[in-house]
């Protein structure tokens, strides 16, 4: 994925990610919470040179439908909150 | 809270997947051994140590440091004390977990990348909260996180 960071630069990331879902809610929506590790590049970190991550990652879905967001933890409780979202392609998987 | 049943993994690109673990282990803290090791340090301090564990020839001073090496020692290794791993067997315990972790993530990888279906990435947005950034900064920052990413699940 990459997506414009704060300074208005192309941030990289590559890596894994795993949610752990709740029972459906309300119709076939649930939330889960998880996490990711990967690879990123910051042109304002290391000049730019790849570092690993590892962060919480909190989500909302339906259906093919999520949204999701990497939690940038700081000193100060919250540092930055990545928001996206992502669509399952393809012939759905039995739940 | 509701039970979780649920889970799902998603492979962000084609990458090769990193998984890096940490896991910090206090080590077991011999309050005996900086109690010796101070005293150990300090001559002058040596007749307010407490009284010699065995019968010695040797220098107070010696003898502490000889206890605190072997309390040292005793801390490496992983026999059971009290019903607690020694500091080796912690760190055997967590690299152990660690290995666990990253074959886990390896393997649910490849069966994500060989038999998982397709997804797609919309980053739209990147939130800073006020009382991390002054004002000015946030305005000067890029709220709007606008790419793309594909990934399999």
């Amino acid at each position: 994925m990459v997506f414009t960071e704060s300074h208005g630069h192309a941030e990289p990331i590559v890596g894994y990610a795993r949610q752990w879902y709740t029972d459906p809610i309300v119709g076939d929506f649930k939330v889960g919470g998880g996490y990711t590790v990967g690879i990123t590049s910051r042109p304002d970190i290391w000049s730019g040179v790849p570092f690993p991550l590892a962060l919480p990652v909190i989500s909302a879905k339906a259906g093919r439908f999520s949204l999701m967001s990497a939690i940038v933890p700081d000193t100060k409780g919250l540092r930055a909150m990545l928001f996206w979202a992502r669509v399952e392609l393809g012939p759905q998987k039995p739940q | 809270m509701p039970k979780i049943m649920k889970n799902s993994a998603c492979l962000a690109a084609a990458a090769t997947l990193l998984s890096l673990s940490a896991t910090v282990f206090a080590a077991d803290a011999s309050a005996n051994g900086a109690e010796d090791r101070s005293a150990g340090q300090n001559n002058e301090s040596a007749a307010q140590a407490p009284a010699p564990i065995r019968e010695s020839s040797k220098p107070v001073a010696v003898r502490h440091d000889e206890q605190r090496v072997e309390a040292d020692d005793a801390n490496l290794r992983a026999e059971i004390h009290d019903g607690q791993p020694g500091f080796k067997g912690r760190v055997d315990q967590g690299w152990n977990i660690a290995k666990g972790s990253a074959i886990d993530v390896k393997d649910r990888s490849v069966n994500a990348w060989d038999n998982g279906g397709w997804d797609a990435y919309l980053p739209f947005y990147s939130y800073h909260p006020a009382w991390v950034y002054s004002a000015e900064t946030r305005h000067n920052f890029h709220d709007d996180a606008w790419g793309a990413g594909v990934g399999k699940h």
